[in-house]
């Protein structure tokens, strides 16, 4: 029975996958050597206003709608005015008290669910980089397009909060919103966290955590949070109201500023931008490319193919393997056949190349063929999967990867005799085993004839064959 | 060199031009020259592109001997107020704080101006940012009234205003955020425009106030500004406040016959110079001579424009130079701390009346004073927008004096920053309700000064202003005088 | 209708370290004077009883940019205006967080 009552929020920033940045036209790629990634609307120089990405409000929008989120059809930026060096305006442009979306929820599992408080789109940073001769500023992450989310402190436990994040990830990356990544930081998390009497209805005074670089992390800096703070209560003492750096390192928070004094930062509209009006086009469009939420796919994937959980699980972890799933099974390939061969050849496979499913060497209509040579009895299982290996390794067709690798399955009695006889010859011990009645023996006899084909040989012929020869005597 | 090239019409040296009658290296050099001769006394430039003037004439004197069109400003000498950036060129916007800053990219409407055979002859005095109506607030020195030499010019943009009423050049661009073309216009007896909220790109213009800023220009004629909109206004990626060009503008106007003129008692009322009131009630008494017909309209909402314009500019502005902090360009102070270099150098940047405003900016935003301040000066806006929409329907054009005062002498109104915020009282109306907005001279005052008045017509109807200003100046000779050389 | 806030030495303190300015000593006098008087002379708005009732303006909603990426300024170009410089980066004194 735990003393207190942990109350947890995040605020979550993903960074758009757009072209461009968010108000000017210089790349949002890859970051490349400093300062290499900017325009002069980044700079800030005199005279230059914002243009802004019409890509980077419909992912918001598809991001807001992914989450259930009531799109305003009329929201405003505004300026959050403060001086830091790696802040090229003096200014960010975000959304104060009128964002692009309100309410919307995150799943946590088992039906349950955190609330979002709101989604606004804004500005990123500059990088600061400390150095001997002092600080030094590169912009180009200035600008890139990012969206903030803020969660209700609906969560009572670091685990939570790692649920949170996953769920999050799996959405937008499912929708093509954002990477997502929090390790190259296209996803960013800083958690508030508090704890109360348990029963109590007023929440303590709040932390705010930084510096978390993975859902993992997160969860580890919360759990380590909920222990300081509660060691502290128990003991009588008061909660600082302050910012702590999570160091993943030595296992600890350390505190890095206090926050009893609110900063000014004078937000008012910015007059450079006319309101942002959102158009029943850009909703339906946006609601269509967001295509199935993660949940609904799992249901549908457990109901309507009848796969274990198991299964379930692993083929909709990613929309595109889900997706490739499906276009095998479509190709007339049973479910189950088509479940299996995704998560022992397919996945293997691609995640050994570091490929993603869309160049994939193989496409699911080269597996369903093959398949269908196994089905008809054409190809053996074991012989199947070298030909899928060759299949990945050289792009060639099922039937033209089986001619090459000479795998094609020796079903008739006359090839196989042979084989059957070297085999009596090689294992005279498990010969004479089988004829005094010992069952179990055949099977070294089978391996026999199966290495001296090379797994060609039809399995159930070779157990007709031997038995008949052994019979015979 | 052509004499009296200087002195003509942008409207006249670009047909000469076209015709083959002068190269625009010959207009040029006839503005340089010009320049050379007057402008130590007056001090409308800040610095003369000489060379970059050149280069451009003679660009436009090739282009147009090998048959191609040289564009319809061909060879037309335009000077820039220092708010508007040039490739290469230093744009100070008259203070310390940008004196070394060049930029790398053009303004918009320089560059259609550019684009269409204007040349760039100098960048012209200003008050710092824009802010003042003197132009003593610039960082360089006090640019002179040419009328006489010991009065100002007016502000913001009064380099501008007196390289053209000097005869310096033809059109001179400028900036007005809430009387900064035409009451230097006014001070200096030449035509001013003010246009519509984003008709014309502010991509390239320093900001002071983003909600406020347009850029608009100087010139002798009605005539000549016209030719400057249909070359600069229209919509641009780079300003996402820009907007696309009236469709369909309504013909051209004929005769002032008919024309109902809107007299708001609010503008023309108590608190005007003697000399001022007696001048534009002539001005007036000679329109309704040519048919047009006076309307009394009521702008109830006048009393709070001076605050409400002062609130929102300040505010605007306050966010908009915290870009200058040292770190990417412009002056910097050292310190150790980098907090302490960033204090450093806007205090060392900027002049008193632009921290002033900073100051009053910063309070008009910050927590507990927003509501009361700058949301109140905002709902003024509101309110005295539909008040212009309410007279509108009444009338035409709204008149009115330009200015309450004649040019003043310099070093008068420098120790009160709220008397001088008072001489903006009748511009920043129409610059709150984003509306077109054009002074025009209208007669003298006894003592030889220049007296303007002031049109105001409903948005996007820019055109309507140019059409009443142009019949104006053919029944009257005002605009014609210039001042003693 | 309460009275028009007092812009005391302390105020204008606390406003110039927002806007990062500094306002020496010798000024501060002229400078509260001067804010003190426009704040008085703004107060009418203040006391404005009539609420906004006119409709906002109308604005014509943002125009959005297609998201297409265009070559990036060159760093020399990026840095030319640039006070400091080092190794393609803008220099600035030490940064300590507060
Ligand atoms: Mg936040
Ligand atoms: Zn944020």
């Amino acid at each position: 029975m735990n003393a207190f009552t942990t109350v947890i929020g995040l605020e979550v920033h993903v960074q758009l996958a757009t072209q461009s940045k968010l108000f000017s036209p210089a790349p949002s790629s890859s970051l490349g050597e400093p300062n290499s990634r900017v325009h002069a609307v980044d700079i800030g120089l005199p005279g230059v206003l914002p243009r802004p990405n019409a890509t980077a409000i419909a992912l918001a929008v598809r991001a807001s709608l992914a989450l259930g989120g009531e799109i305003q059809r009329t929201s405003r930026f505004a300026r959050k005015n403060y001086f830091y060096p790696d802040l090229p305006k003096g200014y960010q442009i975000s959304q104060f008290d009128e964002p692009l979306c309100r309410g919307g929820s995150v799943p946590l599992g088992d039906g349950r669910s955190c609330r979002l408080h709101r989604i606004h789109v804004e500005e990123d940073a500059g990088k600061l980089v400390h150095g001997d001769i002092g600080t030094m500023v590169d912009l180009n992450r200035a600008g890139m397009p990012l969206v903030e989310i803020v969660g209700e402190p609906d969560l009572r436990a670091p685990s939570e909060a790692h649920a949170f994040l996953t769920n999050l990830r799996e959405i937008l990356r499912g929708c093509g919103v954002s990477e997502c990544d929090m390790e190259l930081g296209t996803m960013r998390c800083d958690a508030n966290i508090s704890l109360m009497p348990a029963g109590a209805t007023e929440f303590g005074t709040k932390v705010e955590l930084k510096n978390l670089n993975s859902p993992k992390m997160v969860q580890r800096a919360l759990e380590y949070e909920e222990r300081r703070q509660a060691a502290i209560l128990a003991a009588g003492g008061r909660i600082a109201a302050e910012t702590r750096g999570w160091n993943d390192e030595a296992g600890e928070s350390r505190p890095q500023r206090s926050k009893e004094q609110a900063p000014d930062y004078r937000y008012f509209r910015d007059p450079d931008l006319p309101p942002l009006v959102i158009d029943d086009a850009t909703i339906a469009r946006e609601r269509g490319a967001i295509g199935e939420l993660p949940d609904a796919r799992r249901a549908r994937f457990r109901s309507h193919y009848d796969l274990p959980d198991y299964d379930v699980a692993l083929l909709t972890q990613e929309r595109d393997v889900g997706d490739w799933f499906e276009a095998l099974v479509a190709e007339g390939i049973a479910p189950k056949t088509a479940s299996n061969w995704v998560m022992s050849d397919v996945l293997p496979a691609r995640n050994a190349r570091g490929a993603s499913m869309a160049t994939f060497p193989v496409e699911p209509r080269g597996l369903a063929e093959l398949l269908r040579m196994l089905d008809a009895g054409t190809l053996t299982q074991v012989a199947a999967r070298r030909v899928f290996a060759h299949m990945v390794d050289t792009r060639d067709s099922a039937a033209d990867a089986t001619r090459t690798l000479g795998l094609l399955r020796i079903a008739d009695a006359a090839s196989l005799e042979p084989f059957v006889a070297a085999a009596i010859a090689a294992l005279p011990e498990a010969a004479a085993a089988v004829r005094a009645g010992k069952e179990r023996a055949i099977d070294a006899l089978k391996g026999h004839v199966m290495r001296a084909t090379k797994g060609r040989s039809d399995p159930v012929l070779v157990d007709t064959l031997l038995r008949q020869s052994l019979s015979r005597g | 060199m052509t004499p009296g090239l200087a002195g003509l019409s942008a409207t006249r040296i670009a047909a000469m031009v076209r015709a083959g009658e002068v190269t625009a290296v010959e207009a040029t050099e006839a503005a340089l020259a010009r320049v050379g001769a007057a402008d130590s006394e007056l001090h409308a430039f800040l610095e003369v592109t000489r060379d970059t003037a050149l280069a451009a004439a003679r660009a436009v004197d090739e282009r147009h001997a090998r048959g191609g069109d040289p564009g319809p400003l061909a060879g037309v000498p335009m000077a820039w107020k220092d708010n508007l950036v040039l490739a290469d060129h230093v744009a100070s916007a008259g203070s310390r704080m940008l004196e070394q800053y060049r930029s790398p990219f053009t303004a918009t409407a320089l560059q259609r101006a550019l684009a269409a055979g204007a040349i760039p002859i100098g960048r012209t005095n200003m008050d710092e940012f824009g802010m003042g109506s003197s132009t003593e607030n610039s960082a360089y020195g006090p640019t002179r009234n040419p009328w006489r030499r010991d009065r100002v010019p007016g502000g913001s943009s009064g380099g501008s205003a007196a390289a053209v009423a000097a005869g310096m050049c033809p059109l001179a661009m400028g900036s007005d955020t809430g009387g900064s073309v035409r009451q230097p216009a006014s001070l200096c007896g030449v035509t001013g425009l003010k246009p519509t909220y984003g008709r014309v790109s502010r991509h390239g213009l320093i900001a002071y106030a983003s909600s406020l800023d347009c850029v608009g220009a100087f010139a002798r004629t009605a005539e000549d500004l016209a030719l400057w909109l249909s070359v600069v206004s229209g919509i641009d990626p780079a300003d996402p406040t820009s907007t696309p060009a009236e469709p369909g503008h309504t013909r051209r106007r004929q005769d002032l016959r008919g024309l109902r003129i809107g007299v708001p008692w609010e503008l023309n009322g108590p608190g005007l110079d003697d000399e001022i009131a007696r001048v534009t009630r002539e001005a007036l008494a000679t329109l309704t001579e040519l048919g047009a017909r006076v309307v009394d309209v009521a702008l109830p909402h006048v009393p709070h424009a001076v605050p409400a314009y002062y609130l929102v500019a300040t505010a605007e502005a306050s966010s908009n130079l915290a870009r200058y902090d040292g770190v990417r360009y412009g002056l910097r102070r050292g310190a150790n701390r980098c907090d302490a270099m960033i204090t450093a150098s806007r205090s060392a940047g900027f002049g008193p009346e632009v921290q002033l405003r900073i100051l009053l900016g910063t309070f008009a935003l910050s927590a507990g004073y927003q509501d009361e301040f700058y949301r109140r000066a905002n709902d003024a806006r509101a309110q005295l927008t539909a008040d212009f929409r309410a007279a509108f329907a009444q009338c035409d054009v709204v008149w009115s004096p330009t200015s309450p005062v004649p040019a003043f002498p310099i070093g008068s109104r420098t120790d009160d920053p709220l008397a001088m915020y008072l001489c903006d009282v009748l511009t920043v109306p129409a610059s709150l309700a984003g509306l077109p907005a054009l002074s025009q001279p209208c007669g003298f005052t006894r003592d030889g000064m220049p007296v303007g008045m002031q049109w105001t017509a409903p948005a996007m109807q820019d055109e309507e202003l140019l059409d009443i200003a142009r019949l104006f100046e053919s029944h009257t000779d005002h605009h014609k005088r210039s001042p003693t050389p | 209708m309460q009275p028009p806030p007092p812009i005391d030495r302390n105020e204008l303190q606390k406003l110039a370290e927002l806007a990062r300015l500094h306002v020496p000593a010798e000024r501060v006098a002229t400078v509260t004077q001067h804010l003190q008087r426009i704040v008085a002379a703004f107060d009418a708005l203040r006391s404005e009883k009539e609420e906004a009732t006119v409709p906002p303006v109308p604005v014509a909603p943002l125009r959005l940019r297609p998201d297409v990426a265009e070559p990036p300024l060159t760093t020399e170009v990026v840095l030319r205006n640039a006070p400091r410089q080092a190794a393609g980066m803008f220099v600035v004194p030490r940064v300590v967080d507060a």
